[in-house]
């Protein structure tokens, strides 16, 4: 740049450009537009009051859970909703509340659902059917849907501490696997996968991973689900059986696995065989991403009679199979939809 | 009084307005997560300046440096190393009422300062009205608020790409500014990596400008401004000088070490965050998901006021040619310097980037703040038209202004307000309020920083002392709340679940199962206590005593 001086720049402080984008409309609806923003600010203001005034009164949400506390026996469902009160629910009533009520893989053992209901909402669980409201307390309501008969004669779940269960080797050797009632739990935390239940059977005390009991398990959506926790072993498989118990009609079956071990959908399958007596009856291939898993069993010919019922859990690569079951006899038939 | 006295003032008053609240604030506020890892970076380095005090020889001596820049190596250490001058002026001094504050007063100070900033900012482009209005809206941003108190790094990012904008901005005419724009950037770099794509941002803004004032210069006008940028290449040679003096770390082996630090945010995990009740851990992640954030935790009026802003302003972002034939209404003021386009690609950048699927999403609107001050002085722009509308129509033209910026800033004040200590649990009137984000299945917490509000029912419950499984609280930040007094001492963190006394569970949507293993291992699905914020829980508090006597199961 010899011989030339450097330009004047003006100075960039205050750049003010007007560019009136609206002055097509009419004045009077220029102005209304432009004030909105002041409408909007006032609409906000009592929005947000409005959302605080809605908030249930814990007085009332405690009321409405003493109305709801008589009604409660194992046949009960108790749910929130909208669910995110799920643990304000279970602060006040959890007390009544098993495992199997509050983490169930469907609605089957129920006859009746209840929900602590807070501005009018309804559960997700709740069928396609108005509700009774059994009771108002300011902004919370019990509400209460009847779901009939459940169908449910025995929950395989509840029956694990008289099961045998037995680390079967490949070329057929059984190994009891004994019940011990030692605490070994997990660390706990995140990541850590479904809690080790103080009572359990213990496979390998080397590989505390190999126990069978029951746990709450974590499933590919996030939600509790009460299970028989029984990860296969590297090689083999684990059998748990159950005492001669009479047949229903059917046989319902849940599986899955833990939601981290799950979620990747890197690992390879496992595999779960019910036998009754023995026999093979059904099975199930559980292929990652399919979530809490449903088997149905017709087991009518063998209604009324009484035979062992064993599961086996089993897989080529049972790295992070942190298998979770549940299932139950049902006196209803296969694919009959309840409730 | 005169108008540069006048705004002089201003800066003074929004810095310490606001570093007061937040000082005032700061007691209700746990300790968070990634708080306790710069405390204890901050300590660790720390120990570098004792020994450099003690024997200034060892301001080089690599192993002095390695034992104290060894720790949280993954993030550039200009904050940190005030956090540690800071936490040595408490040790040596007393300066401050615990150690948690000495920590978070430099973040403090640096909020208020950008504040201020955006204040100067907003009045340099667009008019003192503009530049306050931006000023408070952006200072009663929730999550700002929030994310204010921290000795963190995700305000003072903002505050330094801020004053890098307004250097570069100012180099367009002046070689002085270029050279600060360089240290600003520097300083920047040295602060967090949201700071790796100014560059492109301002060479897209000077590509720009450059080629309209080529046609300009065509048409036979005088110069308006330089084309050469200097104020981009000062950022390119000064800015790494920068960033490499102010960390010891670096001193050594520096390739590696750089390289490796580059590579930790190139091949960052992934961590969880829920979106409307889907847990996002992998990309691709949802394009739409810093929009809707900020359209959630943003006070709705500031959004209308953004948008509005931003339609007024869109015609200037066309070069003088396309804008005289396309809005030939616009009545412009030349402005070489293409400030529109510039404060558009600030604002839009950190969101673009986010919406990117293969961005990590974990970090909630944090990740993108950089964008607020920008959209804050839209919303200053849109708040003026809004004020003028309404003189218009008023019978007190004079008087309408104040009382029309007081009720377009009222929701604002109104949900910082009632967001704290919950900053990151809040979300605005556009969500539903926190139920109504809730009821979306929005993330509800992270950095378990909410541990401090179950403190009064711990000290009840367990008067003689006890234990306590955090969940994702680490046992660092317990020993500051501890430390500053705001929990006892002979309450102590377990490792062990099953060991404790009393177990936390923070609603996180991932943290589902640690509720499930908490249920096990009491017994019982019932928590003994639920802290919430606006209805909506926030903590469960298991009391695992029994259990742990055997009295169950």
């Amino acid at each position: 740049m010899a011989g030339k001086t450097r330009p004047e720049y003006p100075r960039l402080e205050s750049v003010v450009i007007r560019f009136p984008t609206l002055e097509r409309l009419p004045p009077w609806l220029r102005v209304a537009v432009l004030l909105l923003p002041l409408l909007l600010a006032v609409l906000e203001l009592l929005g947000g009051l409005r959302i605080r005034t809605r908030i249930p009164d814990p007085q009332d949400l405690r009321a409405a859970a003493d109305f709801l506390r008589p009604k409660i026996d194992p046949r009960v469902r108790v749910v929130a909703a909208p669910s995110y009160a799920d643990p304000l629910m279970r602060e006040a009533l959890g007390d009544l509340l098993s495992f199997a009520q509050v983490a169930p893989s469907d609605l089957a053992p129920f006859e009746t659902l209840y929900a602590l209901s807070l501005n009018g909402h309804f559960p997700a669980e709740a069928p396609d059917r108005l509700p009774l409201v059994e009771g108002v307390f300011g902004r919370v309501s019990v509400l209460r849907w009847d779901l009939g008969p459940s169908p449910v004669v025995v929950d395989l779940v509840d029956r694990l501490p008289k099961a045998r269960v037995e680390w079967i080797a490949p070329d057929g050797t059984p190994r009891r696997c004994p019940w011990v009632t030692t605490p070994r739990y997990t660390p706990g935390g995140l990541s850590q996968g479904p809690m080790r239940p103080r009572a359990r059977f213990e496979c390998d005390r080397n590989r505390p991973h190999l126990y069978v009991g029951e746990t709450v398990i974590e499933d590919l959506h996030l939600n509790p689900r009460r299970a028989v926790y029984q990860h296969p072993p590297d090689e083999g498989r684990i059998r748990t059986t159950f005492p001669p118990i009479e047949i229903s009609r059917s046989l319902v079956l849940y599986a899955g696995l833990y939601y981290e071990h799950e979620r990747d959908g890197v690992h390879g399958p496992f595999e779960l065989v019910v036998r009754i007596d023995g026999k093979e009856r059904g099975r199930m291939v559980h292929r990652d991403l399919q979530g809490w898993k449903r088997l149905e069993i017709d087991t009518s010919d063998l209604e009324g009679k009484r035979a062992e019922i064993s599961i086996e859990t089993f897989a080529k690569d049972a790295r992070y199979r942190t298998v979770g079951w549940a299932a139950t006899l049902r006196k209803t038939d296969v694919g009959e939809a309840y409730p | 009084m005169r108008p540069a006295l006048r705004d002089r003032l201003v800066v003074l008053a929004l810095f310490a307005g606001y570093v007061a609240a937040l000082f005032f604030t700061e007691p209700d506020l746990g300790m968070s997560r990634d708080e306790s890892f710069y405390v204890h970076a901050a300590r660790s380095y720390a120990s570098y300046f004792e020994a450099v005090l003690d024997d200034p020889s060892k301001i080089f001596d690599r192993e002095t440096i390695d034992r104290a820049y060894q720790a949280n190596r993954e993030h550039p250490v200009l904050m940190k190393n005030l956090y540690a001058l800071s936490y040595l002026a408490h040790q040596k001094l007393g300066l401050f009422p615990n150690e948690t504050v000495a920590h978070r007063f430099p973040a403090m100070l640096v909020a208020g300062a950008l504040v201020a900033l955006v204040f100067w900012v907003g009045r340099a482009w667009f008019g003192f009205g503009v530049g306050l209005f931006a000023a408070v809206a952006f200072a009663t941003l929730p999550r700002v608020f929030y994310h204010s108190h921290l000795n963190c790094f995700d305000v003072p990012i903002v505050f330094f790409v801020l004053l890098t904008a307004y250097a570069y901005w100012r180099s367009l005419t002046s070689k002085k500014w270029a050279v600060l724009t360089g240290i600003a950037y520097g300083l920047a770099l040295a602060t967090k990596h949201n700071a790796w794509g100014l560059p492109l941002v301002f060479g897209i803004h000077f590509a720009w400008l450059a080629a309209a004032e080529t046609a300009r210069r065509r048409r036979g006008e005088p110069p308006a401004i330089e084309r050469v940028p200097w104020g981009i290449v000062a950022m390119l040679t000064l800015g790494p000088l920068v960033f490499f003096a102010h960390w010891p770390w670096i001193w050594n082996d520096t390739l590696e070490r750089v390289g490796w630090y580059v590579r930790f945010h190139l091949h960052h995990d992934y961590y969880n965050i829920v979106y409307f009740g889907v847990n996002q851990f992998r990309p691709p992640f949802p394009v739409a998901y810093p929009f809707v954030m900020t359209a959630f935790t943003v006070p709705l009026v500031i959004l209308a006021l953004t948008l509005l802003g931003i339609g007024q302003r869109a015609p200037a972002w066309l070069p003088d040619a396309l804008r005289e034939r396309w809005v030939p209404s616009a009545r412009a003021v030349r402005d070489p310097a293409c400030t529109d386009v510039l404060l558009f690609g600030l604002f839009a950048a950190p969101l673009v980037i986010i919406a990117l699927p293969s961005t990590p999403i974990f970090g909630g609107t944090k990740h993108w703040m950089t964008a607020y001050p920008f959209m804050a002085i839209y919303a200053g722009v849109g708040a003026a038209l809004c004020v003028e509308a309404a003189a218009r129509v008023s019978l007190f033209k004079e008087k309408v202004a104040p009382l029309c910026y007081a009720v377009l800033l009222a929701p604002g004040f109104v949900e910082t307000a009632v967001s704290h200590p919950y900053g990151l649990a809040h979300y605005t009137f556009p969500a539903g309020g926190t139920p109504g984000a809730a009821v979306h299945g929005m993330n509800r917490q992270f950095w378990g920083y909410t541990t401090q509000q179950v403190v009064p029912f711990l000290e009840e419950q367990l008067p003689n002392g006890g234990t306590i499984f955090l969940c994702d609280t680490t046992w660092l930040a317990w020993e500051m709340l501890v430390e500053a007094g705001r929990a006892p001492a002979n309450i102590r963190p377990s490792r062990s679940m099953a060991g404790a006394d009393f177990i936390l569970v923070h609603h996180e949507h991932h943290f589902a199962e640690v509720d499930f293993q908490a249920w096990v291992v009491t017994g019982s699905p019932q928590p003994a206590f639920v802290s919430t914020h606006e209805g909506v829980p926030i903590i469960s508090v298991y009391d695992n005593r029994a259990a742990n006597r055997g009295a169950r199961r």
